[in-house]
């Protein structure tokens, strides 16, 4: 009788020690952030795979990190890309876009990127000068009809000095997937994080070769992430339970 | 060189000298059999290709659907002698016209997700007004034989270009560039070269590249030009027609040309002008 107890009461912290934990691989978000703003972070000009971004995307918020990573949707609330292109005379535009969705994965101590995915719909790409912003869209640079998505995903987070990580993944823009690899910070705040990231992207790469020669292939990108006012958690959300610290 | 001024060579200079150049070779190899019948649409579909090609980064294998210009323009210059040979009938020669505007909507609309439900609205909209485009023309090219023909669809492509420019695509401009100047290079060879082969062979080449440009630079855009803009542009040449008038028919050469020219020019200068209004020069 007393076996039977042990063995049932066992059995029910199993059961309840089951239906805390959230099971969901770290190292890569599922559906991709697609908020990216920066200027072609991420979104970059290229054609989002919708292999990458649809499972991603359609993937709840719920989708909850295991136990030691904490899973933080991005968006246009908390995430902002931009980009600024230039010219051999020093003239530049910044652009961005305003419509994605993507995901970050961080580690238990909160501070370190574990995973990041995006996937960003260049029809909401803006620029500062409305004519500018309709030549990015067309078949001169971004191809917005043919290519309505770009995504971005992590295959590995080095952490460096000060701080600061290398994120490496493959960007797919316009058609095309390449390796990338951008340096990001992450500071703690008040009440939530904040990433910042900025590094340039050369859109060649990608088959975006308009005006070489007129306009500096290199483009510059800002990715910034702010959770302070309430860290979007998919996971929490969806279980309940709380994010792991 | 200067960037406007590589643009310039690129998309004008480059493509007339191929077409003058193809006029000329023509007439030296068969100026009284094959050349008269063969040499405007071999001049303007070569020209257009060779301008293609200089579109800086240009895809030799064609991986959007405007990419399929200058294949479709080719097969057209191919095609479209056949149908002005001796003993082809006129209902023949449209039935081939009918095919090659079929092939040309087949491989010029997009099959996007975006547009998907409405292909086969795009696809017959755009098959039907190239065949209209091309019958018509084909008959005014036939009554107008001089170089007048050739010189409107230059300024039309021109202001085509300027269109697509206000669209926001600069390669889609340089490619009516590209239609322009190839026509300009063949008025200069009929009115310098003393060598007149008919325009009736490029007609088809002309209409499936311009009207084909016009359309891919409708779907593409993002402006607020109006559609109205897009259309206007490769039907204008249809006014020259007024020419052919009986009263117009009457009048002294001078004021028929005229006349003629200002049936084409007054709905260009509309499409161009709801353009600009629409998307004004900065």
């Amino acid at each position: 009788m007393r076996m039977f107890a042990l063995l049932s009461l066992s059995l029910c912290g199993l059961l309840l020690a089951g239906c805390g934990e959230t099971a969901s691989p770290t190292g890569s978000p599922d559906a991709p952030a697609a908020g990216s703003s920066g200027n072609g972070a991420s979104a970059g000009t290229g054609e989002a795979k919708h292999a990458s971004s649809e499972p991603a995307s359609e993937e709840p918020a719920s989708e909850e990190s295991a136990g030691d990573s904490q899973s933080v949707a991005l968006n246009a609330e908390n995430t902002t890309i931009e980009f600024v292109g230039s010219k051999p005379d020093g003239s530049s535009h910044t652009g961005g876009f305003r419509d994605f969705s993507g995901k970050i994965q961080r580690g238990p101590e909160g501070q370190t990127i574990k995973a990041v995915s995006l996937e960003i719909q260049t029809k909401s790409l803006w620029a500062d000068n409305k004519k500018l912003e309709n030549h990015l869209k067309s078949p001169d640079f971004f191809k917005v009809r043919e290519h309505p998505t770009a995504t971005f995903q992590s295959t590995s987070v080095e952490a460096g000095e000060s701080g600061e990580q290398t994120v490496t993944g493959e960007l797919t823009l316009l058609g095309e997937t390449k390796e990338i690899s951008f340096p990001a910070t992450v500071t703690a705040q008040d009440d939530g994080w904040k990433l910042e990231s900025s590094f340039s992207l050369d859109r060649t790469r990608f088959g975006m070769t308009f005006g070489e020669g007129e306009i500096n292939k290199e483009v510059e990108l800002s990715v910034s992430v702010d959770t302070s006012g309430g860290e979007k958690s998919a996971g929490a959300k969806e279980s309940g339970s709380e994010k792991q610290p | 060189m200067s960037f406007l001024v590589e643009t310039i060579v690129r998309s004008v200079a480059v493509p007339a000298a191929a077409s003058v150049a193809v006029l000329l070779l023509w007439r030296r190899a068969c100026p009284q059999t094959a050349g008269p019948r063969h040499a405007a649409a071999w001049a303007v579909g070569g020209g257009f290709l060779v301008g293609y090609l200089f579109l800086p980064s240009a895809p030799v294998v064609p991986a959007s659907h405007w990419q399929w210009l200058p294949y479709v323009g080719l097969v057209a210059m191919i095609l479209a002698p056949v149908g002005l040979a001796e003993g082809v009938r006129l209902p023949e020669r449209w039935g081939l016209h009918l095919v090659l505007a079929v092939a040309a909507a087949w491989f010029l609309v997009p099959d996007w997700a975006e547009i998907e439900p409405q292909r086969p609205l795009y696809f017959g909209a755009l098959a039907g007004s190239l065949l209209l485009l091309v019958v018509v023309l084909d008959r005014l090219s036939f009554h107008i034989p001089d170089a007048s023909m050739p010189v409107l669809v230059c300024v039309t492509a021109f202001a085509g270009a300027v269109v697509l420019a206000q669209s926001g695509s600069m390669k889609f401009a340089h490619l009516a560039g590209v239609i322009g100047a190839v026509n300009l290079g063949y008025a200069l060879v009929t009115v310098f070269g003393s060598w007149s082969p008919s325009f009736q062979s490029a007609v088809p080449v002309v209409v499936i590249l311009l009207g084909g440009l016009m359309f891919a630079g409708d779907v593409n855009s993002f402006s607020d030009v109006p559609r109205a803009s897009y259309v206007l542009v490769p039907v204008a040449p249809l006014g020259a027609a007024v020419c052919l008038l009986r009263p117009v028919r009457s009048w002294p050469r001078s004021r028929r040309i005229a006349v003629q020219a200002a049936g084409v020019l007054v709905p260009l200068a509309a499409g161009v002008a709801l353009a600009l209004q629409a998307e004004p020069l900065q």
